[in-house]
Order: structure tokens, then C-alpha cells, then sequence
């Protein structure tokens, strides 16, 4: 998956939270924060996003101990590597 | 009886008796009678070939019950242990070495010798079962065969056309107990090759049987596949077992079949048969923790129910551990329970819970909340490892009506909050067209 596969992944399963819970979707920047402010989601809703990129690059950058990340773009770059 | 009398010594035994007592036709195997002298004969024959092998553990692989009760009676007249599988090896499988095994039955009773250590097995006549687990490798757990017949209970009163359906495999332990208790009541076996919910319909719908034994997963299916043909069942006896028993199924197996006697049983293959509870309501009157039930007596510690039983199995084969025994003898069932007034009522499998950022979350609650939901036919909640919270709550579910995917998540969100809390509101959903169970009639819960 390229950057904007991952970006357009990440996008696509924070929405299907949102409509979950009968939020409106949104549209995510590169510079969209996870938690505190951007975007309603919960830390549980942040971990299905990790899961379900897990399961489509079928990568886990998260292999050897938590890595940091606030953005959008800062957690794609983490499927790039 | 004619049969009895033509019986040579050898094959005497409780098992033989049971057979050559019972009617003319002991089953119905996929449509075909099981002629019950041709059951009585196989099992003289079997046994006049097992006298002179050396072997002491003999196994087989079957899915037709009139074998099993050939090759039980066979191993009880002739001293062996039996050991049941649900599936084959090659002969040169390192399995049978470590069974203890020296004689394999192929599916028509013809014996295959293996090189055994004939010392290596010895002990009284026995049944070995692989145990179910839904997760993780099988045991294969030593029943000794007096203690499994001694626990058996006939019907109380057969009645001429009884007839029971085996919705489980014959070779785990709680079609075992059916197999059993068929045969020492005389009353014919309804069987399949297979435990599919077609092929299960079909036969009961075909042979009509009054007594059926089969886990709530088996019966949440099959009274949707029945439908409104229910009413053509003459069901006298609905019997639950092998999971944790929710109030919403008893209820409605009471509306599909109101003239049946309902129980549900509390068994495990480690503690054998311990209890039925026959009152219509979810769980076990919670005076039981002080007086017991049927000599079995109960206790909870850490949340977990504990039980003594005069019924336990005798060991595992190989590598016992003593993990699920207390320092004082009790067997630990691995089953959280917790005491809702005067009922104890059971919450789920410890191995099943799901950690969710340290907080537990137990499969079954949020099953049985799903299940509540009207669009929901059949739903298998499990963890799915997480970096960030520990494990997230993810669920497999059968739509009961077509709706659009969108439209259900945000229903079963919604629903969900208003039962149960919030991290326990499973997060993975997969919409399936089925959902698996094990040889025992199990939903299956391994990620």
C-alpha cells in the first residue's frame, strides 16, 4: 500500500466508526489529530484503526513496543516503513 | 431372548445386555435401521478377535454409532480400553505411540496392528474421549468404563416409540452420555454421518424423535430452521448442554415446544456429569453451593466454580497437568459464575475473556446482548490482540433479515449502549453466512 492507499484506509474505517455510532463522516488532512479535538473518536475506536491496517498491509510496525503518533500522516508513515 | 442365549461368554458385559434387550431395530443411521441383532453379533465377533491380541488400547475412528456399540461392548467382555477418535492418523502417527496404542479399527471393525508395548497399558476396562477444547490442541482424556455406565441413568419411563436424535459426535463425551443412555433404556438412536444442521433437520423431521440432547448453539439454529414445522416434533424432553445456558433460549424453546420438559446439564469431560437443572430458568439454585446436588458437591473461589465429583474421569492420557485441580482435591472448571439472589448463575469460561485495556470482557454477555437484537440470528464474540488497549471485542454475526451492513452497525452500536458497557460493544464486526462449531456442537472461538 502507497501513502494514499493508507491515508484513504484510515479514512475509510474511521468513518465506518463514526457512522457506527450515528456520527456524520468526515474528510481527513494529513495533519487530522486522533485524539483531542480533530476527530470524535476513542482510544478504542483508534485501536480498531491500527487493527484494520494491520490486516490490510499485513504489517505491525507495532511489533516491538508502542510507537508514538498524534496524526494522520504521522500513522501511515508508520505502514510505509 | 434368542440373541442372549447365542452369546458366547466372552462378550458378557453390561453393554452386551443392553443390546440384546433392546428392540429389534437399537437406531436409525443416516435413513438405514440398525438391526440390533446384527449389533449383538458384530460385537460377539469384535470380541472374539480381541481375546487373543496382545494389545491393551484399542482405537477407533467412527461416526456410525451401531460400531461404537459393537466395539464398547467388545473392549467391556474383553478387558481392552477404547479409545474413541474424531479423526484418523496414518498408522505410522507418533499419536498412537504416545496413546499407548496397539490396535487400530478401521471404519468396518477390521483390526490394523501396531508395534505396542503391551506393559505399557494396563488398567481396567475404558473409554478414552479427546476432549472438546475450543481452543488449542484436544487431551484425550481416561474414562474408567464402570464409572461412565455407573453414572448413566435410564429414562425413567421408556415408552414404546421414544426415539433419540444425536446431534453431537458419537466420540465426545457428551455424545457419549447420549449413546449411553439410548442403549440402557432401550430406545432407539436417531444418527447422522454428519452433525450438519440440514442433514440433523432432515432426520428429525423424517424419524420424529422425543428426546433430543444438543448445545444452545445447536438449538438457537434449529428452531430457525424448523420454523413453523416445529409444531410436527413430538418432543417430550429438550435437554442443553456443553455452554453456558442464557434465559433467552429456555424461553424460547419453551414457546417452539411447549409440551417438552426442558433441563439443561452441567457436565464437563474433567468432571463428568454433575447436574441438571430442570426448573426453566438460567443457571442453578444457588442453595446448592451449601447442600451440593447428586453427591457432587459446589463452591466458587476467585469468581470461578469449583466442584467435587464422585463422577470424575480417572486421568489424561500423557502429561497430566494439575492445573485444573486445587491444592484440596476440587476440580477448577475454568467457569465464572456469580449469585443473582437465590440463582448462580454462569458468565462465561475464564479462557475466554477478553482483556480490553484491563477490562474484562466475557464472550457470552455480549453474545447473549447480540442475540437480543431481533436482526440477529447467531453471533461468535472472541479478542483480537491489539497494540494499543490489549484486545479489542471483535464479533462474527448471521443476519436473520437482509439490512444494509451501515444500517446494522449503527443499530447494534446504538442497541449495545443502552445494555451493556461501553469497551464491552464489540468493535470488529464481520458479517458471515454461518458460524462454526467443533465436533461437540461448540461455537468455536480461537480469533
Amino acid at each position: 500500500m502507497n501513502y494514499d492507499e493508507l491515508r484513504s484506509q484510515i479514512e475509510t474505517t474511521v468513518n465506518r466508526q463514526l457512522t457506527q455510532k450515528g456520527l456524520a463522516p468526515v474528510k481527513l488532512e494529513e495533519s487530522s489529530r486522533f485524539l483531542g479535538g480533530d476527530i470524535s473518536i476513542d482510544s478504542l475506536d483508534l485501536a480498531v484503526i491500527v487493527t484494520e491496517l494491520q490486516r490490510a498491509t499485513n504489517k505491525d510496525p507495532f511489533k516491538d513496543g508502542f510507537k508514538n503518533f498524534r496524526t494522520v500522516g504521522e500513522l501511515a508513515q508508520l505502514y510505509l516503513e | 431372548m434368542s440373541v442372549a442365549q447365542a452369546a458366547p461368554p466372552s462378550a458378557a458385559g453390561k453393554i452386551r445386555d443392553w443390546i440384546a434387550s433392546g428392540e429389534m431395530v437399537s437406531g436409525i443411521q443416516d435413513g438405514e435401521p440398525i438391526r440390533t441383532e446384527a449389533v449383538a453379533e458384530r460385537a460377539d465377533e469384535l470380541a472374539a478377535r480381541l481375546q487373543s491380541l496382545p494389545a491393551g488400547r484399542i482405537a477407533l475412528a467412527t461416526q456410525r454409532v451401531d460400531h461404537i456399540f459393537a466395539a464398547l461392548s467388545a473392549c467391556e467382555a474383553t478387558g481392552k480400553q477404547l479409545l474413541l477418535l474424531r479423526e484418523t492418523f496414518p498408522l505410522d502417527h507418533p499419536n498412537w505411540q504416545a496413546w499407548g496404542v496397539g490396535c487400530v479399527l478401521d471404519d468396518d471393525l477390521r483390526e490394523q496392528l501396531l508395534p505396542c508395548d503391551p506393559s505399557a497399558e494396563s488398567g481396567p476396562p475404558a473409554v478414552m474421549l479427546m476432549t472438546s477444547g475450543t481452543t488449542g490442541t484436544p487431551k484425550v482424556a481416561l474414562h474408567d468404563l464402570d464409572r461412565l455406565l455407573g453414572r448413566i441413568r435410564p429414562s425413567s419411563a421408556p415408552a414404546m416409540d421414544d426415539r433419540w436424535l444425536l446431534t453431537y459426535h458419537p466420540a465426545s463425551f457428551a455424545g457419549m452420555q447420549v449413546l449411553l443412555t439410548a442403549l440402557s433404556s432401550r430406545t432407539p438412536l436417531i444418527a447422522t454421518s454428519r452433525q450438519t444442521m440440514s442433514l440433523l433437520t432432515d432426520a428429525a423431521l423424517q424419524n420424529r424423535p422425543t428426546h433430543i440432547s444438543a448445545t444452545p448453539t445447536f438449538w438457537r439454529s434449529f428452531i430457525l430452521a424448523l420454523g413453523a414445522r416445529s409444531e410436527e416434533l413430538p418432543l417430550q424432553q429438550i435437554t442443553l448442554g456443553g455452554e453456558a445456558v442464557d434465559q433467552g433460549i429456555l424461553d424460547q424453546l419453551r414457546t417452539a415446544f411447549p409440551a417438552a420438559r426442558i433441563s439443561h446439564i452441567y457436565a464437563s469431560t474433567e468432571a463428568g456429569a454433575l447436574f441438571a437443572v430442570k426448573d426453566g430458568r438460567a443457571g442453578f439454585p444457588a442453595p446448592w453451593l451449601a447442600e451440593g446436588i447428586d453427591g457432587v458437591q459446589l463452591r466458587i473461589r476467585d469468581e470461578i466454580l469449583e466442584v467435587l465429583s464422585p463422577r470424575a474421569m480417572r486421568s489424561y492420557l500423557a502429561a497430566a497437568s494439575g492445573k485444573n485441580t486445587a491444592e484440596d482435591g476440587w476440580i477448577v472448571t475454568g467457569d465464572l459464575v456469580e449469585i443473582v439472589e437465590d440463582r448462580v448463575l454462569f458468565r462465561g469460561r475464564l479462557d475466554d475473556l477478553i482483556n480490553v485495556g484491563g477490562a474484562k470482557v466475557l464472550p457470552e454477555q455480549v453474545e447473549s446482548a447480540l442475540l437480543k437484537l431481533p436482526f440477529i440470528r447467531e453471533a461468535r464474540v472472541y479478542g483480537i490482540p491489539n497494540p494499543l488497549v490489549g484486545a479489542l471485542v471483535a464479533a462474527d454475526l448471521v443476519l436473520a433479515e437482509s439490512k444494509p451492513e451501515d444500517e446494522a452497525r449503527r443499530e447494534i452500536h446504538q442497541q449495545l449502549s443502552t445494555t451493556i458497557e461501553p469497551y464491552k460493544i464489540p468493535r470488529i464486526l464481520n458479517f458471515v453466512s454461518t458460524i462454526p462449531t467443533n465436533a461437540t456442537g461448540k461455537k468455536t472461538r480461537a480469533a
